[in-house]
């Protein structure tokens, strides 16, 4: 059996469809849910969301910052291994957009930040 | 939800650029790329594989075109140099590039069988890797032909095997597997290489049919290739092609260069699975995507949807690369390439790895040019992991 140069160019071009389908796909699928931080709730759990609020307060332990956030509902964030920029943005009194993973930690529903933007 | 897709496209890009310049790897731009971002970004994590992948097509442009040895005997020359010394430069890219393309497709299917496989044997993998290990190295000796041969493979992989555990295992060199890499596998033969001058030959342009069986069942050896290097640490695809065509036995150079093609593609989308599945690094692109991502299922599908999509435009961009770069990569002065890239590399080490770094290269290059000089396989150079590894696993 002979493969023409034309059949591989089609199996990649294929390919390339499948491969940019699939991943508008799934940037759709796993894009954060934009929702505020106090309609968050136990069905968010293992969902990544995006919301805003002002920092109460905040503080390290070892690589781990841990801040309060604050837009009708406290609600408690966890960066892990921040850098500079990410702990300045999390300082008391900024306001800030995350995004995130919501997870329960002691019974106690958390964001898992993944990427904070200082607002104002 | 586009910004996802706009950072795949910078990456296939980015892999053209680092597949078509001799010497400069997607390894290194990843170390960078992590150095600059500093923090989790997901993005960048689909721009580093979608490089990656690119680049294990584009590769094979330079590889082919530059740096063939001024060398009449068709018998000591790489199966790559072989098809350009008879003017069939396009057609051993277009080889190379459908291995790929099968190796991607059937990748799909066999990385969630590889995944399944690999987190339930993970424990019994574990407990029989020193011996495997124990028996590459001994078979990467045995292998030599003559007992001088055999001599100078055991020389080499002693050396490489002792500079490894000395530069991993202790603390003096701080990271040091980018220098050790870039030692014995980039400087060795950028060095050795800068005394080749251009070869031209007039390159046929027209295109021909692949036989369909032998490229498949290349793909197919690919992708076994593929998941020996996933699955046995420090294992590289070097060793890993040499062993898939010992277990085909008769093997011509067209299919051996589909299946170089097809290894390099399954070897990229297989340290993916790997890193997903237990955790484990098995390439520079996965330790930058470790860096740079959770290991969570939506996003593994995620950069397996990237892999696809880089697949094939690899596959694109070498066909559309090939002729071009057929002709006019001739007419480029190689020795300032490679001296270029020599001159970054060692930058690279300097900035990163400092002093320290710096001996490394120096010594790991002069093994890898030792290999090269005694035409012994510069896999033997992989015992610089291999050693580490052993011990790690022997519990020492």
């Amino acid at each position: 059996m002979l493969v023409t140069p034309q059949t591989i160019r089609i199996a990649a071009i294929a390919l390339s469809l499948a491969g940019l389908a699939a991943t508008l796909a799934f940037s759709a699928l796993f894009e954060p849910q934009e929702i505020r931080l106090e309609e968050i709730d136990s069905g968010f759990e293992g969902k990544a969301v995006k919301s805003r609020g002002f920092v109460r307060s905040s503080f390290k332990i070892r690589n781990t910052l841990i801040a309060e956030l604050f837009d009708g509902k406290k609600f408690k964030a966890v960066k892990f291994n921040p850098t500079e920029d990410e702990q300045e943005a999390l300082k008391k009194n900024s306001f800030v957009e995350v995004e995130g993973k919501v997870q329960k930690y002691n019974g106690e529903l958390e964001m898992v930040v993944a990427r904070v933007r200082k607002i104002a | 939800m586009l910004e996802p897709v706009l950072f795949l496209i910078a990456g296939c890009v980015l892999g053209t650029v680092t597949g078509l310049v001799p010497g400069l790897h997607s390894n290194a731009v990843s170390v960078l790329i992590v150095a600059f971002v500093k923090t989790q970004d997901f993005n960048f994590a689909l721009l580093i594989v979608a490089m990656n992948i690119v680049q294990a097509f584009v590769d094979f442009v330079p590889n082919i075109l530059l740096g063939v040895p001024d060398n009449d005997s068709f018998i000591s020359v790489l199966p790559g140099h072989y098809f350009f010394l008879k003017g069939e430069a396009l057609h051993a890219i277009r080889l190379a590039a459908a291995g790929g393309v099968i190796a991607a497709i059937l990748s799909i299917p066999f990385s969630f069988a590889l995944f399944l496989f690999i987190t339930q044997a993970e424990n019994f993998l574990k407990s029989i890797m020193a011996f495997v290990l124990i028996s590459f190295v001994v078979w990467t000796v045995v292998r030599e032909r003559g007992i001088e041969r055999k001599v100078l493979a055991a020389v080499i992989v002693a050396m490489s095997g002792l500079l490894g555990v000395v530069a991993l295992r202790g603390i003096a060199f701080g990271d040091a597997l980018f220098p050790l890499i870039t030692g014995f596998f980039g400087v060795a033969g950028l060095i050795y290489s800068l005394n080749s001058k251009n070869v031209l030959v007039d390159q046929n342009l027209q295109e021909r049919n692949l036989n369909g069986n032998k490229t498949f069942f290349a793909g197919l050896l690919a992708l076994v290739a593929g998941a020996i290097v996933a699955i046995v640490p420090s294992v590289g695809p070097g060793q890993a092609a040499v062993i898939a065509k010992e277990m085909k036995g008769n093997m011509g150079r067209g299919e051996f260069l589909t299946m170089l093609g097809g290894l390099n593609v399954s070897n990229a989308i297989f340290s993916i699975v790997v890193l997903f599945s237990i955790g484990s690094v098995r390439s520079g692109a996965a330790a930058a995507v470790r860096e740079l991502s959770s290991l969570s299922i939506e996003n593994a599908l995620f950069i397996f949807a990237a892999a696809v999509f880089a697949a094939g435009f690899g596959a694109l961009i070498v066909e559309g690369l090939g002729k071009e770069a057929a002709n006019a990569m001739q007419k480029l002065n190689y020795r300032k390439i490679n001296a270029a890239v020599l001159v970054f590399s060692f930058l690279m080490v300097a900035v990163l790895n400092g002093v320290p770094g710096l001996l490394l290269l120096f010594t790991s290059a002069s093994i890898g040019i030792l290999a090269i000089a005694t035409k012994i396989s510069r896999t033997a150079c992989m015992s610089c992991l291999i050693f580490p590894t052993i011990l790690f696993y022997l519990g020492l």
